[in-house]
């Protein structure tokens, strides 16, 4: 009989198609019920314009169902309770940062004129470059310490 | 999408440079640590790294047209939604690449000035015609297939800053090819007209896609600054090779037919024949084919290939209908077009 662990599991081996963290780690699954052998597994879109969300389902339904003793595998969208950054895990956001994303602290209120630490360097000392960056979900910095741009999760 | 490997690396040896500090530079790259904006770098290098970077971030901006025209008439929401992030992807790499451009020493305004009066260039692929939806799919299967090869070796160099943001642009150019494979497997699995409009899309994008890692190397290329220097770290040879090793099978179990075709000014097809020299050889394992027609290659890169006017007749547009915006921010001056009537 396969369990939710196992499940889960496999899940954490499964990344989000445009970022080095898994879909556990980014918070996107909200629920695993196991009925007779059947699966489904309930999964927050982060962004509902995310076009990696057709990807993720295929990529979940292929791997849950080449486990042992899984029936039919089922991915069902749901949007209560709406996902938000809060969600990434502590390990996602170390994974998230060293590739130059950072994601907002839980429960953080950004504004504006808030200053977010360069990914790379540490430096308080940067400026929002474009508030649409090259993904739905972030927003383009620049660090005036190390020269480098980096991107910063918008805070949903 | 884009990538830099058709453009000329030539290094202007013209500059003494200090042996000693050229000799700590070379150190430097050899113990594979990276280059940073603010340390000491061959005059050669600065401006060789920028016309790479500006051209990457041309190639970018421009890349995203053929595409932006189809946004309207995808053939589902889900394509449609698709479309629109990777253009919004690709202004959004465009954005990057001309942050770290500005940090070699020129502005924005003077790089998007020289895009639209032809002094700089942009990758000579966006120069062929996308005049069907099959053709979106083959942009994002080949072009951006071939892109992620080239671009995989540019992360691999050494300048911190456009290595950094090369990485997050891979896994994004990752996912838009995964998203291309699969719209091309749906034409080709899909109806006999779709069959043959993937096949159509195909002629129309193999040749351009095997000319994407830019003209033959030269017998010197291993030499070069530009490979001493961790500018570029594979030549435009061997990664064609890689290339065509790849796509070559994946298009015949696709049920793709690979021709030698020609073509009229436009772009479009006249005629086609299959690509007798192309085999398997059992020997190096590599794929062998026919050589593109690197004439037209020059000639597209000159100026008249099918689409050069019209694209950057659009880009010219956009800047001229943009200055108010820039006015605005930059100056402070809100006189808007049309006596602010908008």
């Amino acid at each position: 009989m396969v369990t939710t662990e196992a499940i889960l599991e496999v899940l954490r081996t499964i990344d989000d198609p445009e970022m080095p963290i898994s879909i556990v780690d980014l918070g996107l699954i909200e629920d695993v019920a196991i009925d007779d052998g059947n699966i489904t597994i309930s999964v927050l879109p982060t962004f509902v314009g995310c076009p990696a969300l057709p990807m993720i389902a295929d990529d979940i339904t292929s791997k849950v169902d080449a486990l042992a003793g899984v029936g039919k595998t089922k991915v069902l969208f749901v949007y209560d309770p709406p996902w938000s950054v809060d969600r990434i895990s502590g390990e996602g956001r170390a994974s998230l940062k060293s590739h130059g994303v950072t994601v907002p602290a839980p429960g953080a209120v950004e504004l504006r004129t808030s200053a977010i630490p360069c990914p790379f360097c540490g430096s308080d000392r940067t400026t929002l470059d474009s508030m649409f960056g090259p993904t739905r979900c972030r927003m383009i910095y620049y660090c005036n310490g190390c020269r480098n741009t980096f991107e910063h999760m918008k805070k949903v | 999408m884009s990538g830099s490997s058709n453009l000329g690396m030539h290094v202007d040896h013209g500059i003494e440079e200090d042996p000693e500090k050229l000799a700590e530079f070379q150190a430097t790259i050899d113990a594979r640590t990276l280059i940073e904006p603010d340390d000491w770098m061959p005059a050669a290098y600065r401006t060789g790294m920028l016309r790479m970077a500006e051209h990457h971030a041309n190639s970018e901006i421009i890349g995203a047209l053929p595409e932006g025209e189809w946004i309207t008439r995808a053939p589902s929401l889900r394509r449609k939604l698709a479309l629109t992030a990777k253009v919004q992807d690709e202004i959004g790499h465009g954005q990057m690449l001309y942050r770290v451009s500005q940090d070699l020493g020129k502005s924005r305004d003077q790089m998007l000035r020289d895009l639209i009066t032809g002094r700089t260039k942009y990758h000579n692929v966006f120069n062929y015609p996308a005049p069907t939806w099959g053709d979106i799919a083959m942009i994002q299967w080949l072009i951006d297939g071939a892109a992620i090869m080239n671009q995989k070796t540019l992360a691999d160099g050494a300048y911190g800053p456009y290595v950094r943001t090369m990485k997050r642009i891979n896994m994004e150019e990752a996912f838009h090819f995964k998203s291309g494979e699969d719209m091309v497997l749906t034409l080709m699995t899909g109806t006999s007209s779709q069959r043959a409009m993937g096949q159509e899309a195909f002629d129309r994008w193999w040749y351009p896609s095997i000319m994407f890692h830019g003209p033959p190397d030269k017998p010197n290329t291993l030499q070069s600054p530009a490979m001493r220097w961790r500018m570029k770290t594979e030549t435009n040879d061997s990664l064609r090779r890689r290339f065509v090793n790849r796509f070559a099978p994946a298009a015949l179990d696709l049920g793709l037919k690979i021709h030698v075709v020609t073509k009229d000014a436009d772009g479009m097809v006249t005629s086609r024949k299959p690509d007798e020299k192309l085999r398997l050889n059992p020997d190096s394992g590599d794929w062998e084919f026919t050589e593109p027609d690197w004439e037209e290659f020059f000639r597209v890169i000159r100026g008249n290939g099918p689409c050069n006017k019209k694209r950057l007749a659009l880009r010219r547009l956009s800047y001229v209908q943009g200055r108010w915006v820039r006015n605005a921010i930059v100056h402070g001056s809100t006189a808007l077009p049309n006596g602010g009537g908008r």
